[in-house]
């Protein structure tokens, strides 16, 4: 039996079918792009999860740089840092910046005014002892801490020794006497085929005695100066009369032995006890200044990613304590009893960024070193941001305090250690 | 009769049109050149502007083994003609490292111990000769006329720490001709040492071009409530005459950017200045390498594009797209649509046709850029 198949029905079917295989290729290029490039991307946080933040009542100010790298002196934002590592503050209102990059240590005085304090020439080497500090040479100094007698101390990480500047600062430095650098601590190590000294371990003679990517320092009441060894996993100390020692670490009870990771800042405080951040084990240890160090764990949710310096307020302060600044979560911590409170920055390791304003507002990048001014202030070198910033812990304007040098030579009006 | 002869003819035409349709869309995607055994190490490199007899390279490792003895990788180079399909393997080893094709003949780093054997071998089935040997691992080769370069990248000395520069990985440029000496003669250390992330780019002329993003180690960028994009990196486009000369700094951009060199000229990522939302978009600046003026070439792009560029043009690639750039003004096209392709990729190709591979994917990608490229693609075997 012969059937009328109509045109315009084959037609339609034709065109289905063909419309059919399309869809099919059209999905296979999706599929197949998949196949294609199939390397992984980490999401970003949505922007609708809410981390973390600070305390209104805080206020952060940058008081010199700007998140761009450079080598300038010059006053507030016209400066320019390149990697500050540390901070310290000497004689009040001096600040005290380790420009890790440029290989040099800077002065900030009152007002924000950026000027050289050791190593102008930018580049790394090891050399300038007995000299004046603007013709030293240091490799990536990322510690600081100012001495009873005023004299400032250098972590030069980069050549693994500790180096010592006496009569610091800026222009004005002779002064107040003659600076002069010398090397406290730490000896020549085996070098690799780049000419870069590799570190080395070893106690005794604070000159015969070898370091390893010396970091944080910290100075007692006697003068003995712990050094935070990050790439011997050890914490040092050199004692007044000029010998090193490893402080004894112990594990979390119950589980024996255990080894910092990457100790990177130090503080004493006035009850005699030594804290220590382990940057890449991002954990806190505590303990009396000649150990055993024991790990610090917190109560509550909040953990520190990667502690990075400590700072200590002293009692007279308004807000006395313990503080942290944490690299990883990009905020700054304080310790309350066996709590972490955020008091500054936004605790996200994805939240790096450069604003001030209230601590619930401001924003971090990579803050390293940590120091407490005599005006309850605390300095942060804002290592990621490439600037110094000041918090201020009082609620209100921040205070203006009238800078107080003392009379004597080098003698700083208060002891304040940095990191 | 004759309406049936016009139903016929209609149909006939009906099908022939479906047909050229389903020819066209199936030459327009992206084809796989080859499967890749396992996944791809280093993304395919080969002659800037490959002639017809060229050669596409690049390395896959695969896991040997199972069913009870241990599983080992075994890194493979592996060699394809321009335009074809067929891949060969030009060399076997346990681990290969860096990877650059100048003509047929292909530079490959292999480890032995803390250090790497540069090894150079005609394509496809060349013995390897031995160019240089270096005292660190090698990271990244690039090759040309009358330089062979490489990037030593010594890993950090204290990891875990980002701000601590002294303990930061360190890299190391250096060069020697492309027909080398055994043992450490000949070889030119260029810049010692380089902290934070560096990329060669190439060699062009007597000059060999590389890129340093400082602060690149520090996570997040383009957060900002008041600082600008990527305010924790600086990226410097740099390069220094071989065998030696001074390093002269080209471009600063601030944030984690990329660049790459196209022909006689250097392109790289930027801030967006004409979206006034430095962390929210990107462009695409493009630079004569003998100087001149500098040219917005693309503008609007996700902010973590990634630039490439070849003989065929220069492409911005997102974690969706890969925009073909104009290089006269922004004339941006979808090429490719990518899942999620940010890490290392390359490509390579002319004006009809490109081939593109990322690192960890599975297979290579080769796409025809014309229509009569594409025909000729699609009648392939």
């Amino acid at each position: 039996m012969k059937r009328d198949v109509s045109p315009i029905l084959g037609v339609v079917l034709i065109l289905l079918a063909l419309t059919a295989v399309q869809v099919f290729y059209w999905r296979g290029l999706g599929t197949a792009s998949h196949i294609l490039v199939s390397g992984s991307h980490e999401g970003s946080r949505g922007e609708g999860a809410s981390a973390p933040t600070g305390l209104e009542e805080v206020t952060v100010t940058t008081v010199a740089g700007r998140p761009e790298a450079g080598h300038r002196y010059g006053r507030g934002d016209e400066a320019r840092f390149d990697g500050p590592a540390a901070v310290a503050v000497g004689a009040y209102p001096d600040v005290y910046v380790a420009d890790s990059r440029n290989h040099c240590v800077e002065m900030v005085e009152w007002g924000g005014q950026v000027c050289l304090a050791a190593g102008g020439t930018g580049k790394p080497g090891y050399s300038g002892d007995g000299q004046l500090p603007s013709y030293a040479c240091f490799s990536a100094p990322a510690g600081l801490a100012v001495s009873p007698d005023g004299s400032l101390l250098v972590a030069d990480t980069g050549n693994h020794r500790i180096r010592r500047i006496s009569n610091p600062g800026g222009p004005g430095a002779t002064l107040r006497g003659s600076p002069m650098v010398t090397t406290i601590a730490g000896s020549a190590t085996p070098r690799d085929d780049l000419g870069r000294e590799l570190g080395g371990y070893r106690d005794g003679p604070a000159l015969q005695a070898q370091f390893c990517y010396p970091v944080g320092l910290a100075v007692d009441e006697g003068g003995a100066v712990y050094v935070a060894d990050a790439g011997n996993h050890r914490v040092r100390r050199i004692s007044p009369a000029g010998q090193v020692t490893t402080i004894p670490t112990e594990g979390l009870p119950g589980r024996g032995t255990a080894d910092l990771k990457a100790p990177t800042a130090l503080a004493l405080t006035p009850d005699g006890q030594l804290w220590v951040a382990d940057t890449a084990a991002g954990a806190l240890w505590v303990g009396p200044r000649q150990g055993p160090l024991h790990q610090w764990q917190p109560a509550g949710e909040a953990r520190l990613a990667k502690p990075a310096g400590i700072a200590v307020l002293a009692q007279n302060a308004a807000q006395p304590g313990i503080y942290v600044s944490d690299a990883g979560n990009h905020c700054l911590w304080r310790i309350d009893g066996d709590q972490l409170t955020l008091i500054a920055g936004k605790q996200d390791p994805a939240g790096a960024g450069w604003g001030d304003g209230p601590g619930n507002e401001a924003l971090f990048s990579c803050p390293a070193g940590l120091a407490a001014g005599p005006d309850g202030a605390l300095y942060v070198a804002d290592f990621g941001n490439n600037c110094l910033r000041r918090v201020s812990l009082t609620p209100g304007r921040p205070r203006q305090v009238r800078p107080e040098r003392s009379r004597r030579a080098g003698r700083p009006d208060r002891r304040a250690g940095g990191n | 009769m004759s309406m049936r002869r016009h139903r016929i003819a209609a149909l006939v035409l009906v099908i022939a049109a479906g047909l050229a349709v389903l020819l066209t869309v199936r030459s327009a995607q992206p084809r796989r050149l080859g499967y890749v055994t396992g996944q791809i190490m280093s993304p395919p490199v080969g002659t800037a502007a490959p002639a017809r007899a060229g050669w596409v390279a690049w390395i896959e490792e695969d896991y040997l083994g199972g069913g009870g003895a241990a599983l080992h990788p075994e890194c493979r180079l592996m060699a394809a003609r321009w335009h074809s399909r067929r891949a060969r393997p030009a060399l076997t080893a346990p681990t290969l490292a860096g990877l650059a094709v100048f003509g047929d003949v292909a530079f490959v780093g292999q480890p032995e111990g803390p250090n790497t054997q540069l090894l150079r071998l005609r394509l496809p089935s060349g013995s390897p000769e031995l160019v240089a040997s270096t005292h660190g691992p090698v990271a990244q080769i690039v090759a040309s006329k009358d330089w062979l370069c490489w990037r030593e990248h010594r890993p950090a000395g204290l990891p875990g720490v980002p701000f601590v520069v002294a303990g930061a990985p360190i890299n190391v440029i250096r060069a020697c001709p492309p027909s080398g000496l055994p043992g450490q003669e000949g070889q030119v250390a260029l810049v010692t040492p380089l902290t934070g992330s560096v990329e060669l780019l190439g060699v062009s002329g007597s000059e060999v071009y590389w890129l340093e993003r400082r602060g690149d180690g520090l996570p997040a960028q383009g957060r900002h409530a008041s600082g600008p994009a990527g305010a924790s990196a600086t990226t410097v486009i740099r390069r220094t005459p071989l065998p030696q000369g001074e390093p002269e700094t080209l471009v600063t951009e601030a944030g984690s950017r990329t660049a790459a060199l196209s022909g006689d000229a250097l392109v790289w990522t930027a801030p967006s200045l004409e979206a006034g939302e430095p962390g929210q978009f990107c462009a695409v600046k493009r630079r004569p390498l003998t100087g001149g003026e500098t040219t917005v070439i693309g503008d609007w792009l996700d902010p973590h594009c990634v630039v490439l560029a070849s003989a065929g043009g220069v492409y911005a690639q997102d974690r969706y797209h890969l925009w073909r750039l104009g290089s006269q003004r922004p004339d941006q096209r979808a090429l490719y649509v990518v899942s999620s392709a940010l890490s290392n990729s390359s490509i390579i190709g002319d004006e009809q046709y490109t081939v593109l591979g990322t690192t960890g994917a599975q297979s290579i990608a080769a796409r025809p850029l014309t229509w009569w490229a594409r025909v000729r693609r699609a009648l392939q075997p």
